[in-house]
């Protein structure tokens, strides 16, 4: 006998194992700088196209020249009334009239927020209901390759560094709430966390210490920040401010308030890496192969027996075991383990990782994982 | 005092490119049993007379390092571990009766051809025949009743296993090709459906005035 069937209690299936990783290349959980492609962040080229940042900047692990880079989030600046888009889109001569802006805040809103509740809204004290509404928005959004099933709340660490005020650098650290907040409500957009300032290795720098800073959706690998008060903490970027200040600030440039958060971002990643792990569930059987003491104790192998090329002294010995200490006691020494469907056909296979001795005197169980 | 080894071995398998065919096309594998494989091992390796004792016998063995997965079915699984009552002294080896075929394209007989096993195996499940060029004749499995299954992979390679005929049966028949216009090698190998030991033999059909392709 060769094959052995499987008895029910041999296999189990139907269920999910969560795998955790660190979310960058390599199962890498910080990433420490960042790239956008200029094809997406001209400023005042009239290049006139969805791809061209009008809506978002893609964020990449590697420089784009490079094989290796991928595009890991997205950032997008949503306003609520519209501002903020781009001089050329609202030239009514000229531009489309697009209003990307006022689209990014509405699709974030019908995506994440109860119907009829129109504006994002921030706590900012530990008090229930006391809030603050937001007009304008920035959204991280995860690519959702990359965070497979949920980026892993608790585990999420993002500084952003900005001018300051008086041009006094300053950076923020924001971290979810989920260790003082586990138990967080169920919402339109799934779980969410409030983002509130601290590290992963210390924990919140006070309590339930909101501040509006901004919510974690982890089911939708979505962070959404509050424009203003990301603004309050960090002041200007490169010159630039994080909500719609004024138009005055951009000149005859595009307006790329996307831009100006992913500067926020990259030089804050430079001074503390950005963290951040991920789940994916995987579905997998196990099958649990139990070789009986008396089961596969002889080898097909041509080198368990005596063979022409041995050129044996009595030529009867052919076939015959290789070794007289195993006419008793035969040795074999498992490598692998086929696994086969009612036709017979190898469907998968499982190697050891280091032969397995089986002889009439131990019994062997091999638990063999498949991931479908 | 010593912990219990209660270890259990845990791996991880790998579809193999039938096994991933079977997923796309019906969604499930369906698996139903296994089989057990010593590919890497070599036996000639055991030292029954080692300096240092029966615990370095079989060490040069335990070390053999172990190849990754491939996923070619037909290259896995060759030699199969078989269980056999305790006390035997050889393996079950098939033979058969003859150690060659050479026929002409235009041979009218037949060539019977009928696998035995020693010590007596493969009785129930009985043999799988497999031509490797099918342009070579046709291979025709007789006898068993009742088997459909019982396929053995077939170690000839992806390119070989689409010109391969398969059989299932306890004796075969080859007719060779007549239309064949150039003289023509394969080999045929009789697997043991139980025993799982193997024997190959050449194959040739002549064409006269030609010379093998």
């Amino acid at each position: 006998m060769i094959f052995k069937q499987f008895d029910s209690t041999d296999i189990v299936a139907g269920r999910t194992q969560p795998v955790s990783t660190g979310l960058w290349s390599d199962g890498e959980s910080v990433w420490s700088s960042f790239y956008t492609s200029s094809r997406q962040t001209q400023q005042s080229s009239s290049l006139f196209e969805p791809l061209n940042g009008l809506y978002y900047t893609n964020v990449y692990d590697a420089p784009t020249g490079s094989s290796s880079s991928d595009i890991y989030f997205s950032i997008a600046y949503g306003h609520y009334a519209g501002s903020g888009s781009s001089a050329f889109d609202v030239n009514s001569s000229q531009g489309s009239l697009l209003f990307p802006t006022k689209v990014i805040y509405n699709q974030y809103r019908n995506l994440l927020l109860s119907p009829g509740d129109d504006k994002f809204t921030f706590a900012t004290s530990s008090l229930s209901g006391s809030v603050t509404n937001a007009d304008d928005i920035y959204a991280i959004s995860f690519r959702n390759a990359k965070y497979k099933d949920k980026l892993d709340p608790g585990q999420f660490e993002m500084t952003l560094s900005g001018s300051g005020v008086g041009g006094i650098a300053t950076s923020v650290t924001i971290i979810d709430d989920s260790r003082d907040n586990p138990d967080t409500g169920v919402q339109s957009g799934g779980k969410r966390y409030n983002l509130l300032q601290g590290t992963l290795v210390s924990g919140s720098l006070a309590t339930r210490n909101y501040q509006g800073i901004g919510l974690m959706y982890p089911d939708l690998g979505i962070i959404i920040l509050n424009a203003k008060k990301v603004h309050e903490l960090i002041g200007k970027v490169d010159g630039y401010s994080l909500y719609w200040n004024t138009a005055s600030e951009w000149g005859t440039n595009f307006s790329r308030m996307s831009n100006v958060l992913f500067t926020a971002i990259n030089k804050g990643a430079a001074l503390s890496s950005m963290k951040a792990r991920i789940t994916e569930y995987v579905p997998a059987r196990h099958f649990f192969v139990r070789v009986k003491n008396q089961e596969y104790n002889y080898s097909n192998n041509p080198t368990f027996v005596i063979s022409d090329n041995d050129n044996p002294s009595n030529s009867q010995d052919i076939g015959k075991l290789r070794f007289t200490d195993f006419y008793t006691n035969p040795k074999v020494y498992i490598t692998t383990v086929g696994l086969y469907n009612d036709n017979n056909d190898l469907v998968a296979v499982a190697k050891l990782s280091q032969p397995l001795l089986k002889d009439f005197t131990n019994e062997c169980l091999v638990r063999i994982k498949i991931d479908v | 005092m010593a912990y219990i080894n209660n270890e259990i071995i845990t791996v991880d398998a790998v579809l193999t490119k039938k096994g991933r065919e079977l997923l796309a096309a019906n969604g499930g594998l369906n698996i139903k049993s296994y089989a057990l494989a010593d590919d890497e091992i070599d036996y000639r390796l055991y030292q029954p007379n080692h300096p240092q004792g029966s615990a370095y016998y079989d060490l040069a063995i335990r070390n053999t390092p172990v190849f990754e997965a491939f996923t070619d079915e037909t290259q896995l699984l060759k030699y199969k571990l078989v269980t056999l009552p305790s006390g035997v002294t050889s393996i079950p080896v098939i033979s058969l009766g003859q150690s060659a075929i050479y026929v002409d394209k235009d041979y009218k007989g037949e060539v019977v051809i009928v696998p035995s096993t020693n010590p007596v195996y493969n009785t129930t499940l009985g043999y799988t025949a497999i031509l490797s060029n099918k342009s070579a004749g046709t291979i025709i499995g007789e006898q068993l009743q009742n088997v459909t299954t019982a396929t053995i992979p077939t170690f000839i390679g992806d390119v070989s296993s689409t010109t391969a005929q398969v059989s299932l049966g306890l004796r075969f028949r080859f007719v060779p090709n007549s239309a064949l216009t150039q003289t023509l090698s394969a080999t045929l190998t009789v697997i043991g459906n139980e025993s799982g030991g193997s024997v190959t033999i050449p194959v040739s059909v002549n064409v006269k005035g030609t010379t093998s392709s």
